[in-house]
């Protein structure tokens, strides 16, 4: 336990006390890219080292990282604003291709949501047996690409990033998952696959069509200068928009997530629905809407409808999984709606409100399959019609569960809360300035969310945790959670409860990329 | 003292923390630091009760906060709000949660999560008090919410038992469907006023009416929104129907959402946003009218009941009916004071039923009887408490009870003779059921001599809260004697007004005569049915069967909404799951990958791994080239 903590708090702190704020001058490394490099050395670190040293190191490396995403959110200069530790490397001069990594408020948020869970899923996969070796270097492979994904403010790397983050993901599922695994796998990756050829074409239109000639996310944001005409982006912004979309479980393209879910192994569920599936959301904030603002507000209504779908159709259909994993599966799709619908206010609120969910919704969807795992690994089956009373064997883990499912169902003091609430608020707003009432109509349907999400939530808890225990030697031999099992829920628990307890500090993060961004679209007009 | 009023709320939710991360194990600590903190937060709202009385009546309110999110035009605040009504809540919560606490002691004393219940405890009324303390709609929405959740948690404290979870969900998801109706009202608020705080609404709602920018029935409209979760939190018809289920939790826990922590929070709150519904009288007519028909309502239920803890359940679905019905006619000051008398007298009357399950470990009231003469502390306390719900002089239930009867009365609103009708009626019917309850369980014979041998009267630190309650049950309407109207000088909406108007006791007697004869109609028939037999209850039975049926299944309303959600919800469920993994899945998904699989068949003829294949292909696609250049 001692070398554990050890493991955790050295590397924290070497971080954290190693990098600073821009304003005391250059860092003795690139911050951005560290967040890069970091995990992907410590692959090959594991690679060559004896493989009973694999754990230690990846844990090592994560709470490095950890504590570099603590401080990047803490130094971030508020008052300044705008991109900021920005790497700049000309990579393909002649296409405009260039290796630039920026982080504004917005992906800040995310960067630390990456280290949070980076971190969670190293100590989750603290007992992995089969293959330990090869599994911490793709799982770190993984925390390497999403993390530049979350950072390039370059439309090239940015998918190259993306790309090298779902490879890995194939593999995780394939190798270590559980149940129809190989189906799961493939069908994950080649939805994912699909997703980026949508995404790949918008891009390259783009890059096509626009006079500036370059894939510099903040060159093509200025719309004066690349003349993207409002035709052109009536055409592209939805296409873009479903690419996206399908990273983020959009209906009728979210049947890959309960699948690959179901079948992933916990720590690559946990980075897959806590990072790796905002990624979609994120993507549309940062790319969709600046590049091709008048094709946002000219679809936005209509895609909220799909937006809402997702929130209530995953909702009900949650309501009859017989799977514990399946349920926590279509909750998630449920919560993407909710970001995708913040998306289509088009206003500060639910803008806000959207970026605030995707933090929430990756850390509260962590944490969620982190506790399906442990009880996983401890009742070995996922049945709800088998489990039922595991209270009474592991209560600490049961009252972290409800928990868990408290900061799904959106309960005050928990981060979820947060985000819905602004989501609402901003769909509010949206229809009554008039651009288009549909929101307003739209409006307590939405609400209904909060009342579907706490029938299936309290359903899940009372047949897995409360009741009399049904399969009788799920009963002394049992253990509840071990230390090593317990912390990274318990962490997860606690960055959930910041969020919750006092949001402004990461509300205010946020706004400083949505407040601009609301000024260069100008809402529904 | 009001510059400390925000560690209530804090202290509560600290104890809370520091019970379950460093305390669990060792029980008398636990209870302890629980205890403490409470008492010092009661000790905390008596000195601002005093503060309170020490300024001018006219400027008696304090608020201050700070923010919690901003994002322009809104500022979310957490923030203290301390006037005249938020004082009165004060004390009641923080006095009831302390005699709870202190009774748990007695009462919970064998349970093997002790520290959890009182970390519990502790919790829930650390909710309660930010709930009451808030300066603004989003966080009364929030105290809601956390109130919900230790109900879910406290209900459900028995897990174990499937009746227990089930009652635990049952009152989260029905307090939830009413929590989304005051989502939406608070969303609707922030929406049109551009800001949550209550004085500001309360500003901008007056501007908006007197200069007419503002229609008055869409005040009413947002007022009806936020009704909704009062309905549910109040347990209001028709989300009556998880508090009498809630009886799943220990009894300490019932008294404590019964009296001061959770039923009581939808009638604070719509006194507190009480400008907001007396905008409009639809919205008044809307209130008084689900009041008056769940006062009526709930009443004729407890007729037929025989739970101890059920019966005394829908007597308070009955009185928080009076108390929404009181605000809705426009009695802002007896709808609070009943809150206050009813907090003391159902307090008691609710641990009072605790101790007698503790002695018999039996809840059905005809397994019980004879009682009186093994437990003599709780058969008076008892009998204090039944006397002031029926609304007796000068017990304490008789004065906020009358002060209502005469706010419908006098009210203007439409057809208020109705309600007016009802209230007497439900008044009736309370004293009738309620001593039907204390005649079967405490006079007679006993019916169950094996443990009515094991009967005993309950440890000191059960008596003590009973004594103390049966003291207040008494004394407590005493602060509105007439004349002397305390109660109605502190606590009050707008300008002063008196109400009722009697000048001395005699003259009170005398106006309110009505009342008193159909409380004393009440008892006399139910000692006729139930002390005396001259009547037997078991031939009614027979006689109106159908009608006993009725109200012995609470009119049916589980089962209906039971097949509600059965047929609908989970019938949605099932056919969209099926869509879900026939249409979406197997039809688009699998479908566009059998076409994918059949062009790489298709395709996969021409992979013969014959080199002369080959050969001939890149052959003729040469020639072909040539060709093409060529002409």
């Amino acid at each position: 336990m001692f070398s554990v903590l050890a493991t955790i708090l050295v590397p924290f702190a070497v971080s954290f006390c190693l990098f600073h704020s821009v304003a005391q001058g250059p860092n003795l490394l690139p911050v951005l890219s560290t967040f890069i490099l970091a995990p992907f050395l410590a692959a090959l670190l594991v690679m060559i080292a004896p493989e009973k040293f694999a754990r230690w190191i990846s844990l090592g490396a994560a709470s490095f990282v950890l504590g570099l995403g603590v401080k990047l959110f803490l130094c971030y200069q508020t008052a300044v604003s705008g991109f900021q530790f920005v790497e700049e490397i000309p990579w393909l001069k002649n296409l405009g291709i260039s290796y630039i990594l920026g982080v504004d408020g917005m992906s800040t948020l995310m960067v630390l949501l990456v280290t949070c869970v980076y971190f969670a899923g190293a100590l989750i996969s603290w007992n992995i047996s089969l293959r330990r070796k090869e599994y911490f270097v793709l799982f770190s492979l993984l925390v390497s690409g999403v993390a530049g994904a979350y950072e390039s403010l370059d439309l090239f790397f940015f998918f190259l990033f993306y790309e090298f983050a779902v490879l890995p993901m194939y593999l995780l599922v394939g190798i270590w998952g559980t149940g129809r695994k190989e189906y799961a796998a493939m069908k994950l990756t080649v939805y994912l696959l699909a997703g980026s050829a949508f995404m790949l074409v918008g891009f390259l239109a783009i890059y096509f069509t626009s006079n500036v000639h370059t894939f510099d996310i903040r060159a093509l944001s200025d719309l004066s200068a690349t003349g993207l005409s409002v035709s052109f982006q009536n055409t592209w912004f939805p296409l873009l928009f479903v690419g996206f979309g399908v990273i983020s479980a959009l209906f009728p393209f979210h049947t890959w997530s309960p699948d690959g879910y179901g079948s992933a192994p916990t720590a690559a569920s946990m980075l897959h629905a806590g990072v790796l599936k905002s990624l979609g959301g994120y993507s549309i904030i940062r790319v969709a809407l600046p590049l091709m603002p008048d094709g946002a507000k000219h679809w936005l209504p209509y895609l909220a409808i799909l937006a809402l779908i997702n929130m209530l159709y995953a909702a009900i259909v949650a309501l009859k999984q017989t799977d514990f994993k399946y349920v926590i599966a279509y909750s998630s799709v449920s919560h993407c709606g909710t970001i995708l619908f913040g998306i289509c206010t088009l206003e500060a609120a639910g803008l806000n409100g959207a970026v605030i969910q995707t933090f929430s919704h990756g850390i509260v969807a962590a944490m969620t399959f982190a506790l399906v795992g442990t009880v996983y690994g401890k009742a070995h089956t996922r049945e709800l019609a088998k489990l039922g009373g595991l209270s009474k064997c592991m209560p600490v883990l049961g009252a972290l569960f409800v928990a868990a499912a408290m900061a799904n169902v959106g309960l005050p003091g928990l981060s979820g809360f947060v985000g819905e609430f602004l989501v609402f608020l901003g769909s509010y707003q949206s229809g009554f300035r008039g651009g288009f009432s549909i929101f307003q109509a739209l409006f307590p349907i939405g609400v209904l969310a909060i009342v579907l999400t706490a029938i299936y939530y309290l359903r899940l808890v009372q047949m897995v945790f409360f009741g009399p225990v049904k399969d009788p030697h799920l009963n002394e031999e049992v253990k509840d959670g071990s230390f090593i099992e317990i912390l990274p829920i318990a962490f997860l628990l606690i960055v959930s409860l910041l969020v919750g307890l006092y949001p402004k500090p990461f509300v205010d993060m946020s706004n400083l990329s949505i407040a601009p961004l609301i000024d260069h679209i100008g809402g529904f007009k | 003292m009001i510059q400390y009023s925000w560690l209530i709320p804090t202290l509560p939710a600290l104890a809370y923390v520091l019970i379950t991360i460093f305390t669990k194990r060792f029980k008398n600590i636990s209870a302890a630091i629980s205890i403490l903190t409470m008492a010092s937060c009661f000790a905390l709202a008596v000195g601002i009760l005093f503060e309170l009385l020490k300024m001018d009546p006219a400027s008696r309110s304090v608020t201050f906060g700070t923010t919690w999110l901003q994002i322009a035009p809104w500022q979310a605040n957490v923030g203290v709000l301390i006037d005249p009504l938020s004082a009165n809540m004060l004390l009641v919560v923080t006095f009831i949660s302390l005699l709870v606490q202190i009774y748990s002691l007695g009462y919970m004393h064998d349970d093997e999560r002790f520290s959890t219940y009182y970390s519990y405890l502790s919790l829930f009324t650390a909710s309660m008090l930010l709930l009451v303390v808030s300066n603004n709609y989003l966080q009364i929405f929030v105290g809601w919410e956390l109130v919900g959740l230790c109900s879910y948690l406290l209900i459900g404290f028995w897990y174990f038992k499937p009746e227990a979870a089930n009652a635990a969900k049952k009152a989260f998801v029905v307090n939830r469907i009413g929590d989304m109706g005051f989502l939406m009202g608070v969303v609707t608020i922030g929406m049109v006023f551009q800001t949550f705080d209550f004085a500001q609404v309360k500003d901008l709602v007056a501007q908006g009416l007197a200069n007419h920018t503002l229609a008055s029935g869409y005040v009413a409209g947002i007022a009806i929104l936020l009704f909704c979760g009062a309905v549910g939190k109040s347990a209001q018809f028709p989300l009556h129907v998880w508090l009498p289920d809630a009886m799943e939790g220990p009894t300490p826990v019932s008294a404590l959402i019964h009296a001061a922590t959770m039923v009581a929070a939808g009638v604070f709150m719509v006194a507190r946003t009480y400008n907001l519904f007396s905008a409009d009288p639809l919205s008044m007519t809307v209130v008084a009218y689900i009041g008056g028909f769940t006062a009526i309502f709930a009443a004729s239920i407890a007729l037929a009941q025989d739970d101890i803890k059920r019966i005394l359940a829908y007597s308070t679905l009955s009185q928080l009916g009076y108390m929404i019905m009181s605000l809705g006619v426009g009695g802002y000051t007896s709808g609070m004071f009943h809150l206050t008398t009813h907090a003391c007298f159902k307090a008691l009357l609710f641990l009072g039923s605790g101790s007698v399950i503790h002695a018999l470990h039996e809840q059905d009231i005809w397994k019980m009887g004879g009682l009186s003469k093994k437990m003599k502390i709780t058969t008076i306390t008892f009998a204090i408490g039944t006397l002031a719900i029926a609304g007796i002089p000068p017990f304490a239930g008789f004065f906020s009870k009358d002060a209502i009867l005469d706010a419908v009365k006098d009210s203007t609103i439409w057809h208020h003779e109705i309600l007016y009708y009802a209230a007497v009626f439900t008044a009736f019917l309370t004293a009738f059921y309620m001593f039907r309850l204390f005649f079967v369980v405490f006079t007679g014979e006993a019916r169950d001599h094996h443990s009515f041998d094991h009967a005993h009267e309950s440890p000191f630190t059960m008596c003590l809260p009973l004594v103390l309650l049966a003291g207040l049950s008494i004394c407590v309407g005493w602060l509105n004697w007439p004349g002397v109207d305390a109660y109605s000088k502190f606590v009050y909406y707008g300008d002063l007004h008196l109400e009722g108007g009697a000048s001395n006791f005699v003259q009170l007697l005398t106006q309110s005569w009505l009342s008193i004869v159909v409380a004393v109609a009440g008892i006399t028939l139910s000692a006729m049915f139930y002390y005396w037999r001259i009547f037997s209850a078991e031939k009614m039975a027979v006689t109106f069967r159908p009608i006993y049926l009725l109200l012995k299944n609470k009119y049916y309303f589980d089962e209906f909404y039971g097949w509600i959600v059965k047929t609908f919800l989970f019938g949605l469920a099932t056919i969209l799951k099926w869509f879900d993994d026939e249409v979406v899945d197997d039809g688009m998904v699998d479908g566009s990958g059998w076409v994918a699989r059949k062009m790489g068949g298709l395709l996969s003829l021409t992979q013969t791994g014959y080199v002369q294949n080959y050969a001939l292909v890149v052959f003729g696609a040469v020639a072909v080239i040539f060709l093409l250049v060529s002409f």
